[in-house]
């Protein structure tokens, strides 16, 4: 009976010292950052903003400078989330949505650029510049700004 | 003798064991160095790789340069916006076959060329259109139609109009002025264009109610308000301009000036539901009569936009008066998203007006083909039905006709 006694907690206590050293699961994040330029005194958008914002219906900031949105490349993997969930639309239906902004108000797409360092030089340069990075990808010539209500997508466990 | 024997037979064993023990050390020598020599070979590979990447990695001049080349595509960028004039245009060829009293007939539709410019809060837009449609299915052929005779080349060599020419300030999301030529706010005349419309043709009422354009001020706006993850949102848009004076052949000298407005609502979307817009317009203004007379004119309609997945549903109603002679009319054009490439739309529309002695419902069925959001090559088939009314004479009564139309539209 003792041998079996003495297996048994054996085994449990290896069992926890297996979970201890599990790794812990990394928190949900979402899958891009929104940043502007330090001049830039907005600190939280809400998503309804940010579309208004990335579809040109809103072209000023509050405190009065144009808003220059600006977009990654069609193709970038980035771009496509971001189309998806902020704007509600795919990148081909914003395409369609530009057709139809440049016949009826005049209006041209955000520019676009493929590579985050890009960006990030970009949206420092430009006061009223707002864009999106990977979180990965933001240093300190940006801004960061806070999103309410931007879903996150849970991280891959390791 | 035992002794030596036994001394002997130890002095063999010390031999034998060594001799034995050789192969066994040279195996073991052999394995060691033949783990060395791999242990060699492969530090030789890795300084091979090593020399490689040496080769290929960027020197600290190279980094400076790749530096001020994106500094400069940034500022070439940013100077290109800010000082850009957005120019783009469309081109729309139809061709259209029926069995009414016009021949069949090719038309250059439409040659549009759009200028749009932003200046911090100021915009800038002017839309110019190349038009060469002869044997326009809204013209009778003794020319007494809507106000679009006037305008409308018959000669067959094309004219050229500005359909727009305004500038807005904009003030806030609440607030922003635009004056100049400008479209009716109705969402049929702001999206009129070729590229953006499923069918060839507008709709048979669109004339002959709304003005298409007025010259004057429009206030517009919006305002918002938090739902979930989308919002509603409320606009707006009133104008004052010169009166639509038939054929524009005298300048508008009447101290009366038209007025309209209208106010759109936007429902928070979500899911497949991605845009359901109501709004209801209206206008007052004064029209010239073929007496050389003035009258008052009154126009008031309804209008809606749902797009929801791959469905579409765009349907207006308007209905107007002028001394004591009503009209209205109507389309309800539901649509189907095939896939990227292909469209379906149906389209029934009515118009009833005895100030132009004209009533007739008309049934479109068509496809679109849109390989890319600049290109739509469209087809449909058509059927007219007139019907008679009190105010026609029975011989101007029109007997019912089919036809098929094709168009080719570019954006550029």
């Amino acid at each position: 009976m003792k041998p079996v006694v003495l297996t048994f907690l054996a085994l449990v206590v290896s069992a926890r010292a297996v979970e201890t050293q599990r790794p812990p699961v990394p928190a949900a994040r979402p899958p891009f950052t929104i940043v502007v330029n330090f001049a830039n005194p907005v600190d939280t958008l809400t998503v309804a903003e940010l579309r208004r914002i990335f579809m040109k219906q809103q072209r000023l900031w509050a405190h009065g400078d144009t808003i220059v949105p600006v977009d990654w490349d069609a193709a970038s993997q980035m771009r496509q989330v971001f189309s998806r969930t902020v704007l509600g639309r795919s990148v081909r239906e914003m395409a369609e949505y530009w057709v139809q902004q440049s016949v009826t108000q005049g209006l041209a797409p955000p520019s676009t650029l493929n590579s985050g360092l890009a960006v990030a030089r970009f949206v420092a340069m430009v006061p009223g510049a707002i864009a999106y990075l990977s979180p990965d990808a933001v240093d300190r010539s940006v801004k960061r700004v806070r999103i309410d209500g931007l879903p996150v997508f849970p991280a891959q466990s390791r | 003798m035992k002794r030596t024997l036994v001394f002997l037979a130890v002095a063999l064993l010390f031999c034998v064991a060594p001799a034995s023990a050789q192969p066994n050390e040279l195996a073991e020598l052999k394995a060691q160095l033949l783990a060395q020599q791999t242990a060699i070979q492969q530090l030789l590979n890795r300084i091979a790789v090593l020399e490689k990447q040496q080769a290929a990695t960027v020197t600290k001049p190279d980094l400076e340069r790749q530096e001020q080349a994106q500094d400069d595509a940034v500022n070439s960028m940013r100077e290109t916006l800010l000082g850009k004039v957005n120019l783009s245009g469309y081109y729309n060829f139809r061709a259209f076959a029926d069995g009414s009293e016009t021949p069949a007939a090719f038309q250059q539709h439409h040659l549009g060329l759009i200028l749009g410019k932003q200046l911090g809060r100021f915009s800038f837009f002017t839309e110019l259109e190349l038009q060469n449609i002869p044997h326009h299915p809204q013209i009778s052929e003794t020319g007494e139609s809507s106000t679009e005779m006037a305008t409308t080349d018959l000669s067959g060599e094309g004219q050229v109009s500005v359909e727009n020419a305004w500038m807005e300030y904009s003030q806030n999301q609440y607030l922003n002025i635009r004056v100049g030529k400008q479209l009716s706010p109705q969402y049929w005349w702001q999206n009129h264009y070729p590229n953006l419309t499923y069918s060839t043709d507008q709709p048979i009422y669109l004339r002959e109610l709304f003005p298409p354009e007025i010259i004057g001020v429009m206030v517009k706006g919006s305002a918002s308000r938090p739902a979930g993850s989308s919002e509603w949102g409320l606009g707006y848009n009133v104008y004052v301009a010169n009166n639509e004076l038939e054929g524009n052949e005298r300048g508008d000298l009447t101290r009366q000036k038209s007025w309209g407005g209208r106010v759109q609502v936007r429902m928070p979307v979500g899911g497949f539901l991605k845009k359901f817009d109501v709004a209801a317009d209206m206008y007052r203004g004064r029209i010239a009569l073929d007496t050389n007379q003035l009258a008052d004119d009154s126009v008031f309609g309804f209008e809606s936009q749902l797009e929801s997945g791959p469905f579409r549903l765009n349907a207006e109603y308007a209905h107007g008066e002028t001394l004591g002679l009503t009209r209205f009319g109507y389309y309800v054009e539901p649509a189907f998203r095939v896939n990227d490439n292909w469209l379906t739309f149906y389209r029934v529309e009515g118009l009833e007006s005895a100030r132009v002695q004209r009533a007739e419902q008309r049934h479109l069925a068509g496809v679109n083909f849109r390989p890319l959001p600049q290109i739509a090559l469209k087809m449909e088939y058509y059927r007219s039905l007139p019907k008679s009314r009190s105010f026609i004479d029975a011989s101007e009564i029109r007997k019912p006709f089919n036809g098929v139309a094709a168009a080719a539209v570019f954006f550029f």
